[in-house]
């Protein structure tokens, strides 16, 4: 293998695949059955440690999931699937560095992640020069698919879920004066700017916006501020930790109102944080344990068979990332630079957040559905 | 106003309590750990597991704390300073961010990554219970909080100023060579100091874990650093600027919310901070040795 490593430096293309008909060979002359598997290989860039870790791992589990299943009916035309996973912590420095080994590496065909926005647009401009498909799972801000032809979105656009909450809140609910809570990166100012501007739109009014540092955990004081300016309706853009805390410290200040979140879809999480203070708080989802599609209901129960966990949409996202990746991978032969092409191909792709065509656009919109806590669950709103 | 006057408190209370941690130990060691913020955070799981898997009381978990950031802050001060006592003050400080490293990989490897909590219906009467004074309704947590910060900080002035350990600990931190010929085992009282500010690391642990009822690996880098903060501008040796310099930058980064917006609240704290180092480069009760205890 050594050998193999130093002479591809010297002369790339020839001696590598000089290289490539010796191992041919050598597989071919081998005992049946002993012989090393080809293998595919995916890069995946993920929070594996840091504050974000949590959704990293879960992201992981769906498309580790994905591509076990597809192992397991025989591989990619009869190649295994190997992962790559390196931890960028979510950060965009360090997702950039991942990026550039993984472009340095011949045998990554492709790349899924990363699992913020910042981190993904930071790193596309690397994936986007060496021609490499970056899939990433959960980047949903509006700039990210437009920053190159590589660049593939499984999660609908932020954009879309503001504004059907901004109008669910002041056209169905009637709210007048809304208040917002969001995570201050790029999602979060996204996320609270779009349904922000859509409630500006609509003719209410929007009293504060409040960004948090992600990972802080006091809210007594901005509660308090919100509680003091007499809302009719708060919207948080946070994930289930923020946002369990959020409600919890709410409730400790009496902050009593209509709560909307996105981020934290139907989270169980949430609802043990916050417990009774997560009452009636509204949320659209993509994905939901309960839902009795098919497809979705074959992930919700593979997923529980193998990690003896309920999966939430973050798996959920990372499973439909992997399915898309084994999808464009095989369209795309082997040929790195074909493979976001060959996904943008796909008129019928079928996941568990839904379907979508990608001819259409590069932006998935996908369907919604109401939730809200009652009785301590998260149920379909009438 | 009160209500956000009680806010700030309740958080400058943890950023005192952990400051103070920074302060004994600076002035007796004239070392500055970095593992301050983990130890607070191995309190605040200790806490956690006693409560979940044995017993659901909270002065359990308070003990469970006590004593493993006791033992933890004695296992530290041996490995990074007693080890390493006629080495460079760079070593040790290496090592102590080693610990800070290495407790929150254990700490990842061991709970997870996941943000862990005690499922609210369990606790909802402690959570949610409230107090009415006057007007106003506080939170009895936030209240206990409070309560138990300031009692803890009580205790610790008393134990100086009386007890003998204390006066030992005060006497080593005035010049351990005079004490070590006046028979005090300075090695022994270097461990019990650190072993001693890692304990109150570990007490506002507890309290800050049940307050938000969140426990994950990373909860004591941000305030580990606030707290270092407010030990430096209380004069870094000073138990009463520590205490004053905690409450201080806890109740003006409430006020920069109330008044600007919440997304300003780091950094008007820390240009606050700036503001006071630049007015006051020694800090509020800035001095060379261990303040605040010793009759002066």
């Amino acid at each position: 293998m050594k050998r193999f490593e130093t002479s591809s430096i010297g002369r790339r293309g020839g001696l590598s695949a000089f290289a490539a008909a010796v191992l041919a060979v050598a597989a071919s002359l081998a005992p049946n059955g002993s012989h090393a598997q080809e293998t595919v290989k995916f890069g995946v860039s993920l929070p594996i440690t840091g504050d974000m870790a949590e959704f990293g791992s879960f992201i992981r589990n769906g498309i580790e999931l994905a591509i076990d299943q597809a192992n397991a009916k025989g591989g990619l035309d009869g190649k295994m699937v190997e992962l790559v996973i390196e931890d960028s912590r979510g950060d965009p420095r360090e997702a950039v560095l991942v990026a550039e080994r993984f472009v340095a590496n011949d045998e990554i065909l492709l790349e899924i992640g990363d699992f913020t926005s910042s981190a993904s647009m930071a790193a596309a401009p690397v994936y986007e020069a060496a021609g490499m498909a970056q899939i990433s799972p959960t980047a949903s801000h509006p700039d990210f698919s437009g920053l190159g032809d590589n660049m593939v979105r499984v999660m609908a656009i932020q954009k879309a879920e503001s504004q059907y909450l901004a109008r669910w809140a002041v056209q169905d609910m009637g709210k007048q004066k809304i208040a917002t809570i969001y995570t201050n990166d790029d999602w979060g100012v996204q996320a609270s700017a779009s349904f922000a501007d859509e409630v500006k739109a609509l003719g209410a009014d929007v009293l504060t916006e409040e960004g948090i540092t992600p990972g802080e955990k006091d809210f007594a004081a901005v509660v308090t501020k919100i509680k003091n300016m007499g809302p009719d309706a708060v919207f948080i853009a946070g994930h289930s930790a923020e946002t369990g805390a959020i409600l919890a410290q709410s409730r400790r200040a009496r902050l009593q109102t209509q709560f909307l979140n996105s981020g934290a879809p139907r989270s169980p999480e949430l609802l043990e944080l916050a417990g009774s203070a997560a009452e009636g708080i509204a949320g659209v989802a993509l994905y939901f344990p309960e839902n009795p599609d098919p497809v979705s209901k074959a992930f919700t129960d593979a997923y529980v068979a193998k990690y003896e966990k309920t999966p939430n949409l973050f798996a959920a996202l990372g499973y439909d990332a992997g399915l898309l990746a084994l999808q464009g991978a095989s369209a795309a032969g082997g040929k790195r630079s074909a493979v976001a092409p060959a996904i943008f191909q796909l008129s019928d792709f079928v996941g568990v957040t839904g379907g979508f065509d990608y001819t259409a656009s590069r932006d998935p919109v996908k369907t919604y559905n109401r939730t809200v806590v009652r009785d301590g669950e998260w149920v379909m709103s009438e | 106003m009160f209500e956000q006057l009680v806010n700030g408190l309740t958080q400058g209370s943890i950023y005192a309590l952990l400051a103070l941690g920074f302060t004994i130990i600076f002035g007796v060691l004239r070392m500055v750990t970095f593992a301050h913020g983990e130890v607070f955070m191995v309190g605040a799981y200790a806490g956690f597991v006693v409560f979940t898997h044995l017993q659901d009381n909270l002065v359990l978990a308070l003990i469970a704390a006590v004593v493993a950031t006791f033992l933890l802050g004695a296992l530290i001060e041996i490995v990074a300073f007693r080890r390493l006592r006629n080495a460079p003050h760079f070593s040790s400080l290496l090592v102590t961010i080693g610990f800070s490293v290495v407790l929150t990989q254990l700490a990842r490897l061991i709970f997870g990554a996941e943000v862990e909590s005690i499922p609210m219906r369990q606790i909802e009467g402690l959570a949610f219970s409230e107090i009415r004074i006057g007007e106003v309704y506080v939170s009895y947590l936030q209240l206990s909080v409070l309560m138990v910060a300031l009692l803890i900080m009580a205790a610790t002035f008393l134990f100086f100023r009386y007890s003998r350990l204390g006066t030992a600990i005060r006497a080593t931190a005035q010049d351990h060579e005079a004490a070590m010929a006046m028979g005090v085992d300075v090695n022994r009282i270097f461990t019990i100091t650190f072993a001693f500010g890692s304990m109150m690391g570990g007490i506002a642990g507890v309290l800050i874990g049940f307050y938000y009822n969140l426990f994950y690996p990373t909860m004591g880098v941000m305030l580990g650093l606030k707290a270092f903060s407010a030990a430096v501008i209380g004069g870094l040796a000073s138990m009463p600027g520590a205490i004053l310099a905690g409450l201080l930058i806890g109740v003006v980064e409430v006020f920069s919310v109330d008044f600007v917006n919440s997304n300003f609240r780091h950094l008007i704290a820390f240009v606050f901070m700036f503001a006071v180092l630049l007015i006051r480069p020694q800090g509020l009760f800035g001095g060379g040795q261990l303040k605040g205890a010793r009759g002066d």
